[in-house]
């Protein structure tokens, strides 16, 4: 089983205010599943292997400027290995198992029908597609079923280490695993659990440390050609951007800001922290037609180091916290939309950008409107720590809707579940065992 | 920092007058503000400045007998007349307020914390200011409070267009051993500001982590609210560096967190005593309550760090309380101090972050380098705390047992206050992250045991792990402290007071 990811971008019908639709998506949100997260009921049928999903609607001023949009983005579980084809089984599931609620808020969309079958559904759906130019994902290999069952095994061990009598490491190691497998036969949470046999696949070990070793020296590797002949061929452009483009002025901005934007930010804040994970939503247009064909450039090679280097470490670009990220182009290449899954709160997110993250995200953003000033794409721009959360704030936009399947699991404790159970199928050397007893914690 | 910049400053940032057994905080209103601005204008010459730290201990100035400062909310300002340019330029945490709603749920203030129970600060009955009064010498005299209970009278009165709201009291510091209610010593881990003379040298922060105008962690000056220098004619506040058409409002100030923090000393005592026949490792009798309430907070009652002394109290010499690491103790992964003690994820200092015990990912705790970037990145969330007790202690020698078999009604916490540059970077990352976080430092549902147990969001959380071989772990924790009142003040310099009295 993988995990892959689908967008949907549909232009909203008329103008706003979008009263009806605000309604629907209201009715979405506010139906909720019992217990954290402030969860809608609609995507937790786990038929649907939904990861993190969300419905954002971008309403745009009536200039003309942007259309308004309304997306749809699903993390979802796949044993298809065509990213088309599992996408579109996604959409197929989706509209014959939601179909009701999917149409609720579609349906105030261009090019879909007031009440359609779930065929007509999935098709405008389908239409409706857009593909990222990066995507990075935290964690690989791993469905709901399976991390819903590493998170109970550790607390069944964690269980069993408190009351278990003061032993030797390794014969308390046995006394666990046998706990363990006598479990297995009693608690429904531990179903399919064999610890005998060898563990299902996981982010190869030996490789991870390989890769988190790496450095600077991964970034080297991932670097195409091409990219570098087009950077050069850029060179005197990019001179010229970084002196002339206008950055993001902090100070005019707040000092004008409107009741309008106040309450931006309050709708903002009011959709964060139901959960340890949240979603945020940035929406920025690009400085100009002549910087795509760069940012395409620069985007690719981002996702290329997401697929061979960070998918398999656990973090993007020294950022721990994340478990689906993505960029994506809207309105005929014009606007920059980034939508991420992270653990924790946003000035948390935020501060590691700044501190851990700077220069592969310059490299994301330098090329959209107001960016922090970057020198040659990649130095400064967000370690101008106060103005880069400014700008990421000020283009940010609330997400309406936001699923979770495992609200009280962060990246870094989902990740380390999996290296315990691999520890319980695979019985660790003398000196991996004290490491293995550090991650029972 | 230079002279003129400590005669600025208000003597509350740069000290937390330990030497001054006596003080209330007074709450208020301003319900006039000509008269209110009158009344800054003749007092704010009095109020106590920094330029006592600026010479030799025994060598003058030295501090007042009775010392006071001054502090004000948004709308204190607003009510004060500061220009609408000024007042938008403050942090927007500050704007909104600390009772805004996401901000409550943010910071763990739900249930009986919520702020619509508060004593003060609740969002229908705004709060404007802050008068905090100082007064004794070493042993506290009856005395030294009637005299700060006049001064606040004959301050904040209508005639000079103030209503107090409330005033809160403090137990003398000399009583209370400069211990918590729960029986721990307190206020031991206070970073110093860099560039402040007569400081100590270790665990320096940036001054402009604290001060606004001066340089933060990040080597640039926080955001600091300003106005056209057209406001300001008599040039009483200084020129922007590079901007003399602007006037800075905000340079050395600090927002003021001020939080009513209630204390249950008996519950979390009696939870103590039921958890550690709980737990195989803990000792028998007394030893084993000290040694579970240890593990919780990380400090054993005297003040000694665990990370030094894992098995029992070592002594309590003061300068070594607070210097140590936890890697250079052995302690990278939470065998000596848990990862989740309360200390711990205050303050990290060196621990491995997102997860100590996946050192590929955070980091190899042994390489000095490591240990000195987590340092670094720490120091980036620091907070200077100036809090004290309010409320009789249980036991005058805070007596583990007396503290849990001592009946006792009367409320008792603590008057948490710190000051910060940057709201949310600071004080409320430090509470949202690392305090309330049950997945903190890789942890799975534990949250800060003496302040975040049982809080709706981010999910109610209610276990403590003690790191080992192997790992314990007590379930159920209480919520032993609530949230009664609180706000966010901005405590401006001598010459921003000086520039709202002549509004």
């Amino acid at each position: 089983m993988r995990q892959e990811t689908l967008t949907v971008v549909a232009r909203v019908a008329g103008v706003g205010p979008f009263a009806a639709l605000r309604a629907a998506l209201q009715q979405i949100a506010a139906d909720r599943l019992p217990g954290a997260g402030a969860r809608p009921r609609v995507f937790g049928d786990p038929g649907l292997g939904i990861h993190f999903a969300r419905l954002v609607l971008l309403e745009e001023p009536n200039t003309g400027e942007a259309s308004s949009s309304l997306i749809f983005e699903s993390n979802f579980d796949t044993t298809f290995e065509d990213p088309d084809q599992a996408r579109l089984e996604h959409l197929k599931l989706l509209c014959q198992t939601i179909r009701e609620p999917l149409s609720s808020v579609f349906q105030h969309c261009s090019g879909f029908a007031q009440d359609p079958s779930a065929e007509q559904l999935c098709e405008s759906l389908a239409n409706g597609q857009v593909q990222s130019s990066a995507a990075y994902q935290g964690h690989i290999h791993r469905d709901l079923a399976r991390v819903r069952l590493e998170q109970h095994l550790r607390d069944v061990l964690l269980d069993f280490f408190a009351q278990a009598p003061k032993a030797p490491p390794r014969e308390l190691y046995h006394a666990a695993r046998e706990h363990v497998r006598l479990r297995c036969g009693s608690d429904p949470r531990l179903a399919g659990l064999n610890i005998d046999q060898p563990a299902p696949p996981a982010p190869d070990a030996a490789l991870r440390s390989e890769r988190l070793a790496a450095g600077l020296a991964a970034w080297i590797q991932n670097l195409s050609s091409d990219l570098v002949a087009f950077v050069i061929s850029q060179l005197s452009n990019i001179r010229r951007w970084q002196k002339q483009d206008p950055e993001y002025d902090q100070r005019a901005r707040q000092e004008a800001w409107t009741e309008a934007d106040r309450r931006t930010f309050l709708e903002i804040a009011e959709t964060e922290d139901h959960a340890l994970q949240n979603a945020l939503t940035h929406v920025v247009p690009l400085k100009g037609a002549d910087r795509l064909a760069l940012l395409l450039f620069s985007h690719g090679y981002i996702d290329r180091m997401a697929r061979n280097h960070f998918n398999d470490i656990g973090q993007l670009g020294g950022i721990p916290s994340i478990h689906f990220a993505k960029w994506l182009l809207i309105d005929d290449d014009t606007r920059l939309v980034f939508f991420s899954n992270y653990d924790s709160s946003w000035e948390s997110y935020l501060g590691d950008f700044v501190d851990r993250a700077a220069i592969g995200l310059n490299l994301a953003w330098t090329l959209t409107a107001q960016y922090p000033t970057t020198s040659y794409l990649t130095r400064l721009g967000a370690s101008d720590e106060e103005r880069f959360k400014a700008w990421s704030r000020a283009y940010q936009r609330p997400t309406q809707v936001f699923y979770t399947a495992y609200p009280e699991l962060g990246l870094a404790t989902l990740n380390n579940n999996t290296w315990i159970r691999c520890g319980l199928h695979h019985p660790p050397g003398a000196a991996d065992l004290r490491s293995w007893f550090r991650r029972v914690t | 920092m230079t002279p003129e910049d400590l005669r600025d400053i208000q003597g509350l940032i740069l000290s937390g007058y330990g030497k001054k057994p006596a003080a209330r905080y007074a709450i208020f209103q301003i319900i006039d503000a000509h008269a209110a601005r009158t009344w800054l204008g003749r007092v704010h010459d009095g109020i106590q400045y920094g330029s006592y730290r600026g010479t030799r201990r025994r060598e003058p100035p030295f501090l007042g007998d009775l010392c006071f400062n001054v502090a004000f909310t948004q709308q204190g300002f607003r009510e004060l007349g500061l220009h609408e340019t000024a007042l938008s330029g403050f942090a927007l945490p500050f704007q909104e307020g600390m009772c805004e709603a996401s901000r409550a749920r943010r910071l763990g203030d739900d249930g009986e914390s919520a702020p619509g129970n508060w004593r003060w600060g609740r969002p229908e009955q705004p709060v404007h200011g802050l008068l905090a009064v100082f007064a004794g010498e070493g042993d506290a005299d009856p005395e030294d409070w009637v005299r700060i209970q006049e001064f606040i009278s004959a301050q904040l009165c209508r005639a000079h267009g103030i209503r107090v709201i409330t005033v809160l009291d403090t137990v003398a510091s000399n009583l209370t051993s400069r211990k918590e209610h729960f029986g721990f010593r307190d206020g031991i881990a206070n970073p110093r500001i860099g560039g402040l003379p007569r400081g100590r040298t270790d665990d320096v922060i940036a001054a402009g982590e604290v001060l606004l105008g001066q340089a933060n962690e990040y080597g640039k000056q926080p955001f600091s609210p300003e106005l056209p220098a057209s406001e300001d004619p008599g040039g009483i506040l200084p020129a922007v560096i590079g901007r003399p058409e602007r006037h800075d409002f905000g340079k050395n100030g600090s927002y003021l967190v001020f939080r009513q923090l209630s204390q249950d000393v008996q519950a979390f005592w009696n939870y103590i005593e039921e958890m550690r026949l709980t737990v195989p490792d803990a000792p028998p009798g007394r030893a084993g309550r000290e040694w579970l309430a240890a593990k919780l907070v990380g400090r054993w009652p005297n003040g000694t760090p665990l990370s030094r002394f894992p098995d029992a109290p070592g002594p309590a010499v003061e300068k070594e309380l607070d210097s140590f690491v936890y890697g250079q103790n052995r302690d990278s992964f939470g065998e000596r101090c848990p990862i989740g003690a309360h200390i711990r994820r205050s303050n990290p200092r060196d621990t491995a972050l997102p997860v100590p015990h996946d050192p590929e990912l955070s980091g190899d705790p042994q390489i000095d380098s490591v240990r000195e970037e987590r340092l670094q990145l720490t120091n980036r969330h620091r907070l200077l705390r100036r809090g004290r007790a309010y409320g009789p202690p249980v036991d005058e020698d805070y007596d583990i047992d007396a503290l849990r078999t001592q009946a006792s009604a009367e409320e008792r916490g603590l008057h948490f206050l710190c000051f910060n540059a940057n709201l949310s970077r600071q004080f409320e990352f430090v509470q949202s992250n690392w305090v309330q976080n049950p997945a903190f430092a890789g942890l799975s549902s534990d949250p800060d045991p003496l302040l975040g147990a049982n809080r709706e969001l981010p999910f109610r959380a209610a276990d403590f792990t003690i790191q080992g071989c192997p790992a314990r772990r007590v379930r159920k924790l209480p919520r032993v402290v609530e949230t009664r009142g609180g706000a966010y003040f901005f405590m401006p310099s001598r010459r921003a007071l000086a520039f709202l009295s002549r509004k």
